[in-house]
């Protein structure tokens, strides 16, 4: 199956994760998204993806939540040997961006993108495709199937470069 | 610190110099060599070579040295009748030491060099007379400079203790200074806060009415839309319905996948959001059309609510807010505590996020006092109880309506952390101003938040203290009697 690419939204707040999964709802045609309140049920789905034969493709992540944070269990990913978890783009999505926050996101919890809340659908879309792009490139996957949803221009710069065209 | 040497002549000093004058004045050429002084004239310049031996015999001369650092010439000392002035140069034939110059009109009595080796054999009592007077003035010479070192010892012990004081006011001062600025913007803060909280409350009582307004609105409008009423149903589903948890909504997913994989993800997405009963009713007769229309009824009445959900939440926020900052900080009155601890942990939620609170706040009996200062006091021991457990942990927190020990009707409020504990030998000190595990600097660490308690419960006729919450941590009892 080709739709075999997840993306899990981790959120605490039920409204929240309802809008971002509205936000996110173009991505639903190539990509399983994954709904979780906790970063237990994240680390769930993550086994279920390692039954599967799945592949994370970009975890969309809160910050402060109770229990453990996002930046906590972003870099808990980090060392992570599992199959599902190579390349796997992060964006922490974040109500308490503060600048020891933001420093130790990085640092700590490998993190790719940083959004800040409020958040603007546009904002959110542009970084969700970005890394996604990046995402398809870094695992050499067939941009094909993605080009109309991503960032077309990238994904055929990598196929040239890859001489991934066939001749004629 | 200067003195005048002749201040201390003695008896004797004065007996030979009245008969010096006396052999001076019997002999034309030693008066010849008594010289008259006019206030301010110099006798001896700095650094100048010195021909004479000088005797005061009236008035008195200022010794001065010229200051390079102040570049001005300093008086270090003034001598009077009976001293003498240029015996080292005298003898030495160096340049002069200091300079010399008359503080009243003085008369002076030099005796040059040539004069000094005759004078044994010309005067022999005038010659006994005046090395007498030299010893006399090498020892005063002698006791003065201990004297000085002495003075100078204690000058410079005093100066070391006074710079220590200094330093010690200094830092009492930042302190003094770092908590003033703390309290300045925490009552900034506290007056701001009703402004803020007024400037909020309008925006969000608009989102609440509008969510209401557009209720009547939508059912109608979904009412007209289909004869079925179908739309209606799932308007009214959406508005209605609980937001569905993850889990359930995952699971919902897959079955959903299974059963109509010709339907695209998103649109199966806003199915999971819907009541099973609900699905199953529209899968019952399966229509593309239907589900579209179905699904979009389905989304507004789901926008309604969270528009709704997210307004009443920030009025609440907004109303815990101004209670928690109430401007009218001097009345006291009757308090119910439990809603004065549920206000403090909805403003307290965001720094609770990562702990586990439980609360067994009851029904108690109101207490006197007043609410902000309630609100510090449960502040502070909650903040200090989240800091104590790093930001995790388990935090319980709960009222009981119990009398003190004298029988006296009250309420206690118990707040009860695991973290590290307060060692027994503490539990006087902590609340003791200025006394603070956290580090300086920071505007919560000032070491003020117990004392401020204390302080509060007391003045309402309560008492505060702590224990050991075994196996971990401390617990915090505060009582306060019941409102009569």
């Amino acid at each position: 199956m080709e739709s075999s690419l997840s993306i899990i939204c981790l959120e605490d707040e039920p409204e929240v994760l309802e809008a971002i999964l509205r936000d996110l709802a173009p991505f639903e045609e190539r990509f399983r998204i994954e709904p979780a309140a906790s970063a237990q049920e994240a680390r769930e789905i993550i086994t279920s993806l390692e039954e599967a034969n799945g592949q994370l493709a970009l975890i969309l992540c809160d910050h402060v939540m109770p229990g453990e944070n996002g930046i906590h269990f972003l870099g808990s990913l980090i060392s992570s040997e599992s199959p599902v978890l190579q390349d796997t783009r992060k964006i922490l999505l974040t109500g308490q961006a503060g600048h020891e926050d933001t420093i130790e996101a990085i640092n700590e919890g490998g993190i790719h993108h940083y959004l800040t809340k409020p958040w603007d659908a546009d904002t959110l879309l542009a970084a969700v495709r970005k890394q996604l792009t990046r995402y398809i490139i870094l695992r050499n996957i067939n941009p094909l199937p993605y080009m109309q949803l991503l960032d077309a221009q990238a994904l055929a710069e990598h196929m040239h470069d890859k001489n991934l065209f066939s001749e004629g | 610190m200067i003195k005048t040497s002749s201040a201390k002549a003695d008896f004797t000093v004065v007996e030979s110099l009245q008969e010096i004058r006396g052999l001076i004045e019997a002999d034309d050429h030693l008066r010849a060599r008594v010289r008259e002084l006019m206030q301010g004239e110099h006798l001896l310049d700095e650094a100048n070579i010195n021909q004479c031996l000088w005797l005061i015999l009236d008035g008195v001369v200022r010794l001065t040295k010229y200051d390079a650092e102040k570049e001005g010439v300093m008086r270090f000392d003034a001598v009077g009748p009976g001293e003498l002035i240029g015996i080292l140069t005298y003898f030495t034939g160096e340049s002069s030491f200091f300079g010399a110059e008359a503080e009243t009109n003085c008369r002076v009595f030099g005796l040059p060099w040539s004069d000094f080796a005759v004078l044994p054999a010309s005067q022999p009592r005038l010659h006994s007379l005046i090395e007498q007077c030299i010893r006399d003035s090498f020892s005063r010479r002698y006791r003065r400079l201990v004297e000085l070192h002495m003075d100078k010892q204690r000058l410079t012990d005093s100066l070391k203790r006074e710079r220590s004081e200094l330093q010690q006011t200094v830092q009492a001062l930042e302190q003094a200074h770092e908590r003033l600025r703390s309290q300045e913007k925490l009552a900034l803060l506290g007056s701001v806060l009703p402004g803020i909280a007024h400037e909020l409350n309008n925006p969000a009582a608009a989102l609440v009415r509008t969510a209401d307004y557009l209720d009547p609105v939508l059912q109608e409008t979904f009412a007209e839309l289909d004869q079925r009423s179908e739309s209606l149903v799932f308007w009214q589903a959406g508005v209605q319905a609980p937001i569905a948890d993850s889990r359930a909504q995952r699971q919902q997913m897959q079955q959903l996948e299974k059963r109509l994989p010709e339907v695209p993800r998103a649109m199966l997405r806003r199915l999971t959001a819907m009541p099973t009963d609900l699905v199953e009713q529209l899968l019952s007769d399966f229509s593309e059309s239907r589900l579209q229309s179905a699904v979009r009824a389905f989304e507004a009445g789901r926008l309604l609510h969270t528009l709704r959900t997210a307004g009443r939440r920030i009025a609440r926020l907004v109303e815990s807010l101004k209670r928690y900052a109430r401007s009218d900080k001097a009345t006291a009155g009757k308090v119910d505590l439990s809603v004065n601890l549920r206000d403090t942990l909805l403003i307290l939620a965001s720094r609770l996020r990562n702990t586990t609170v439980n609360t067994e706040i009851g029904n108690t009996p109101t207490v006197h006092g007043n609410e902000d200062e309630f609100n510090q006091i449960w502040t502070n021991l909650i903040c200090n109880a989240v800091d104590a457990m790093e930001g995790g942990g388990e935090l319980t927190i709960s009222t009981r309506a119990v009398a003190n020990r004298e029988g006296k009707p009250g309420v206690q409020v118990m707040i009860a952390d695991c973290g590290p504990g307060i060692p027994a030998a503490l539990r006087d000190k902590i609340f003791a101003p200025n006394y603070t595990t956290k580090g300086r600097g920071g505007d919560f660490g000032l070491g003020l938040g117990l004392h401020i308690a204390r302080t509060i419960v007391e003045e309402y006729g309560g008492t505060i203290r702590c224990e050991d919450n075994p196996p971990k941590g401390t617990c915090f009892y505060v009582w306060l009697p019941k409102e009569t």
